[in-house]
This record gives C-alpha cells, sequence and structure tokens, in this order.
C-alpha cells in the first residue's frame, strides 16, 4: 500500500475511534436510564466501558501501524 | 489530633520523607551538572533521551486531574467519564506529528520557547510574543495552583491535623520550587523520571487495590452493575457529560495539553525525532491503560463502597440542588475528589494488613508526585515565558546570560509564592472559587487551545498572517474568558442563558477555537487581499 494511501487510511480509522468512542458515537449504545427495560451492562461490565475499551484498542493498532510503517520512514 | 494517618500508621511519613529527599538529590545533581547559559537552564542542552523524554512528558501530562481529579469525576458521574481516557491516544499522536516538527525548527533555528517560533514564522517581535507569553502564563497559573491544592487536598486527608492542608501545599510548594530553582529542566527532567515511573504504578495500582478491595474483578463489576442507571450512562449523575461536550473535551484537551509551552520545551529538547516517535507509542499505549485499568476503576469502586444515593434511591443534595458525595468521603459538592484517598486509606490496611498499608502509602506518594511533576514543569515553563519573552527581550535586552537564569530563579520563586497564596486564600473564601480540580484544569486547557490554530498553520498550512494570528488568538482568549466560571463572578448573568446553552453544547476550549479558527482565517484572507 502507498504511503499517502496508508497516511489517510489510518487518519480515517483514528477519527473514526475518537468520534465513536469519546464522541456523538456514544448515542449508538447509549442505554436510556428513565427505560426499565434498559440493559446496562455487556458480558457483566458497563455498556459504555466495553464500548471505550473497544475503540481504545483500535486507537492503538492504528497508532502501531503508524509507528512502524509512516513514522519510522521520518527518522 | 491524630499523628498517624487513619489506618496507615508511620508508613505514609516514611516514604513520603524518603521521596521528597531523592527529589532534593536529583536538583542538587542537575545544579552540579548545569551550565550557567539560559538554553541550559531551560532545555538541557537539548540532549532528552527516550527515557527521560517520554517520562517527562508523560509526567508533565499526567497531575492530580489524573489521580484525584479523574476517579472524583468518576464517583460523581459515573462511568462516563472514563471515555475522557480516549483523548490520550491523541495526545501520544500529537507527541509525534506536531512534536516532531517542533523540535526540528526550535533545533535549526535555536529556540527556546514557543513564542519565538511563532513570532519568527508571522514576523511579529512584539505582539504576538507577548500574546502567546500571555495564554502561556493563562495555562501555567491555573495549573500550577490545583497542583498545590491537591497536594494541600493530599496532606488535609493524609494527616487530618487542623493545618494539615496549609501545611501539605507549603511544603509541596517549597520543595518543588527549590529543585526547579537550583536545577533548571535537568532537575525537572530528572525528577518528573521518577514522578512518572511513580504515577504511571500509582494509577495502576490504585485501580488494582479497587478491584482488590472488592474481593476481585467479578464481585466489583457485579457491584457495579447494580449502581444507579445514571451511573452507568451518558450524560452522568449531574447530566455534565453529554458525548458532544466529552469529545470536544477530549479532542481539545488533548491536543491543548500537548501545545502548552511546557511540553513545547520538551520536544525542544529531545534529542532526535526518534527519541519523540518512541515517547508518543509509550504514552499512548501506558497512560491510556493507565486510565482504564487504573484510576477509572477507583471511582466505579467509590460509587459502590460510598453510595451517592440513599436508601430510598434519592441523591445526597446540597440546599443549591448539587449531587453531595457520601458523608464518609466529603461534605460538600468540591469534596468528590477525595474518593481515591478515602478508598485507599479506609479499607487497603484492613484487607491486606501492613502490606495494604505500604501500597496505600506508595499510591499516596504517586499523588503527590503528579502533583509536583506538574507544577514542577508549568513554574519551569512560565518562568522561561516572562524571562525569555518579556525581560530579556524588552526590559533588559543586554543581560547576560547568568542573569537570565538568576532572573528565572526569581519568577520561579515569584510565581510559586502567588500559586500558593491563591490556594490558601480561595480556602477561606465561603465561594472558594478554584473548585473541583477538572473543572479547573479544562479552564487552563481551555486557554491552552488556542495555540492550536497557530501552531496548526505554522507547521502545515503556512497561509495565515501575523494580524490573522493576533486577531484570531485574541479572540479565542476572549471566548474562553467570556465562558469561562469568571465571567460570570464580574458580569453576572450579562446575556441571560446563551452563554450557558453554549457550555451545555460544547467545551469551552472548542468555543475558543472556532472562534479563533473564523477570525484567524478571514483576517488572513481578506488581510492578504487588500
Amino acid at each position: 500500500m502507498k504511503r499517502r494511501t496508508l497516511s489517510i487510511l489510518l487518519a480515517m480509522v483514528f477519527l473514526t475511534a475518537v468520534t465513536m468512542g469519546s464522541g456523538p458515537g456514544i448515542h449508538l449504545i447509549n442505554p436510556d436510564p428513565s427505560d426499565p427495560l434498559a440493559v446496562f451492562t455487556i458480558w457483566g461490565l458497563p455498556k459504555i466501558y466495553v464500548w471505550g475499551l473497544w475503540w481504545y484498542m483500535v486507537q492503538l493498532g492504528a497508532i502501531l501501524v503508524a509507528y512502524f510503517k509512516l513514522w519510522k520512514d521520518d527518522a | 489530633m491524630p499523628d498517624t494517618v487513619d489506618g496507615l500508621g508511620y508508613i505514609p511519613h516514611v516514604i513520603l520523607g524518603f521521596y521528597l529527599v531523592m527529589l532534593l538529590v536529583f536538583g542538587l545533581r542537575g545544579y552540579r551538572q548545569s551550565q550557567d547559559t539560559e538554553e541550559d537552564y531551560y532545555l538541557a542542552g537539548r540532549g532528552q533521551g527516550w527515557v527521560v523524554s517520554s517520562l517527562t512528558i508523560m509526567a508533565t501530562f499526567f497531575s492530580s486531574f489524573a489521580l484525584l481529579g479523574a476517579p472524583g469525576m468518576v464517583y460523581r458521574d459515573g462511568v462516563v467519564f472514563a471515555l475522557f481516557s480516549l483523548n490520550v491516544p491523541v495526545a501520544g499522536v500529537a507527541v509525534y506529528i506536531l512534536g516532531s516538527r517542533i523540535r526540528r525548527i526550535g533545533q535549526e533555528r535555536g529556540f527556546l520557547t514557543p513564542a519565538d517560533m511563532i513570532s519568527d514564522h508571522y514576523g511579529s517581535p512584539v505582539a504576538l510574543r507577548l500574546l502567546v507569553a500571555l495564554i502561556g502564563v493563562l495555562y501555567a497559573v491555573p495549573y500550577v495552583v490545583i497542583q498545590i491544592q491537591a497536594g494541600g487536598i493530599l496532606s488535609q486527608m493524609m494527616f487530618q491535623s487542623e493545618h494539615a492542608f496549609e501545611i501539605g501545599a507549603v511544603v509541596l510548594s517549597l520543595i518543588t520550587m527549590l529543585y526547579i530553582m537550583i536545577g533548571g529542566m535537568r532537575s525537572v527532567a530528572w525528577t518528573d523520571v521518577v514522578q512518572g515511573v511513580l504515577l504511571v504504578g500509582g494509577m495502576l495500582l490504585a485501580g488494582f487495590c479497587a478491584v482488590a478491595v472488592m474481593g476481585g474483578p467479578i464481585p466489583f463489576f457485579e457491584a457495579v452493575a447494580k449502581l444507579p442507571p445514571k451511573s452507568l450512562t451518558a450524560p452522568g449523575t449531574t447530566g455534565l457529560w453529554r458525548p458532544e461536550i466529552l469529545f470536544t473535551a477530549s479532542l481539545f484537551a488533548s491536543i491543548g495539553s500537548m501545545i502548552q509551552p511546557a511540553q513545547w520545551m520538551r520536544f525542544y529538547a529531545a534529542r532526535s525525532d526518534a527519541v519523540l516517535r518512541r515517547s508518543a507509542l509509550i504514552f499512548a499505549v501506558v497512560l491510556t491503560g493507565c486510565f482504564f485499568f487504573g484510576v477509572m476503576l477507583v471511582g466505579l469502586g467509590g460509587q459502590v463502597l460510598y453510595p451517592l444515593v440513599n436508601d430510598a434511591g434519592a441523591y445526597l443534595l446540597d440546599a443549591s440542588g448539587r449531587v453531595l458525595p457520601h458523608p464518609m468521603v466529603g461534605e460538600t459538592a468540591r469534596d468528590f475528589d477525595r474518593v481515591l484517598v478515602v478508598v485507599l486509606q479506609n479499607h487497603l490496611p484492613e484487607l491486606l494488613g501492613s502490606f495494604g498499608a505500604v501500597l496505600a502509602a506508595l499510591v499516596l506518594v504517586a499523588i503527590m508526585a503528579a502533583a509536583m511533576s506538574t507544577a514542577d514543569s508549568n513554574l519551569h515553563a512560565m518562568s522561561a515565558l516572562l524571562t525569555h519573552d518579556v525581560y530579556d527581550q524588552y526590559i533588559r535586552p543586554q543581560a547576560s546570560q547568568r542573569e537570565r537564569t538568576w532572573v528565572g530563579r526569581g519568577v520561579i520563586a515569584f510565581a510559586t509564592v502567588v500559586a500558593l497564596a491563591l490556594v490558601i486564600l480561595s480556602r477561606y473564601s465561603p465561594a472558594n472559587p478554584l473548585g473541583m480540580i477538572v473543572i479547573l484544569g479544562l479552564l487552563a486547557i481551555a486557554f491552552a487551545t488556542q495555540l492550536l490554530p497557530i501552531t496548526i498553520d505554522m507547521l502545515f498550512i503556512k497561509k495565515g498572517t501575523r494580524w490573522g494570528a493576533i486577531c484570531g488568538a485574541i479572540t479565542g482568549l476572549i471566548v474562553v474568558f467570556t465562558l469561562s466560571p469568571f465571567w460570570s463572578i464580574i458580569a453576572g448573568d450579562t446575556f441571560g442563558g446563551i452563554l450557558g446553552e453554549m457550555k451545555r453544547m460544547f467545551d469551552i476550549g472548542a468555543w475558543g477555537v472556532l472562534g479563533n479558527t473564523l477570525v484567524f482565517a478571514l483576517v488572513s484572507v481578506f488581510g492578504r487581499r487588500t
């Protein structure tokens, strides 16, 4: 993959992770606290905590690829 | 008046004493290796390797905000604030993307402060230099103040004597002041190494302790799952952390924290791009983990151990309708920041005996380390801004290198005393304008974020003009100030509910950057045409 394409792809993945993890993406999984049938946990953990962990992993993936494939060449 | 820390005996005294002596030894070592030049005093010869750079960048970034403020905010608002951790990888990326470019230009041109680079790029030796120095001071002052305040809170919680708050605040301030004054950047960076290791360990240890006192991960999360629904959803207990606020605060807090003067000077001080590349990776991986798996769990555990609701499920409120912590944590709406210390003190020695007391004492010292490492970096940077950008340029340009470093030391002493006085005076003010650590910290970052449009233009776009940069930065500062709590103290409810509505929509730093960028772009475009 070309360097420029990879840069754009990683930037998009990273920005998506930020927007979803700690931004408006939270609306997608945020339970309504006033709903008596709402489910607040998944696998025993609070849903939005798991959501945050998932997007943390995505961010780290993008950073690791950038570190080894892109940033390395700048040195 | 107890002489020992509840449940911990004299262990915290011993560990704290050892830690403080070690800081002074590092300060003296820095002094012995230093040369009497401004560049050496502020940038330690521009030769920092990756271990020192990564730990000093981490220690400067993480303050009492991380070890007291963040668990306090999770304790108040619930799991939603744990998502704020996602700002840390953004800051990590900024260390490399912005930091390596800043380092290269700084090294080529011999720059010492952010204002050197910015005023040189835009050809504005007076207005922009002073403006950038002002932004730096507006960031540094509140940040130093909250670290000193944290030292006071910690001391009060640990020693519980009548004047423990004041004694803790004074000891933290004076020891920090002393080692920066004697050794400059070298001492600050070396002590940051010790403090960085302590605070990373302390954050993880705090999370481990919180889970351990509740019997392990499964009982911990079973108990967390039974918390009130507001604690498990956005926008949290008080309704503050709407996703849009969280998003803008995370995004701009991370970048704003990375372009504030103390970090900017750490980029100048790094030996090479490779140093910053490695620092960026360590920063993003390690620190985010410390947040997610460390201190954030303390806040959640705190809600289980010290519930915010009574037996009937109603929140404890003060006379103004603000949510209150459990009475065993504190008595006012400002006392949420105490939760980590309360959990450690009350449960760990009981669970693990004297080993638990040692662990608790180590985390308490880590909190002190977090506060001191940020206070020292900001006092040191503020000294550079006022000495290099103001004294050297306009008051005594003919001053010798020796005189300049001594003026820098004087600035550190003066700023420390002023910050300490602010902390102690506000403690005795019925309104206590300093409030909770996170809120004041975000305000300081909002000021620093006003350097962002200039920085992005200078490093990447290169289309802005001098007047665009000046007008943009002034607009950003005015917007942030107007949205800050200080405006309502001075002007009351001048704009009706508009300001309150704006604050509920986005973080105030984001509003500032928006106004700043618009004005910067418009003035640059129209200025060029005319």
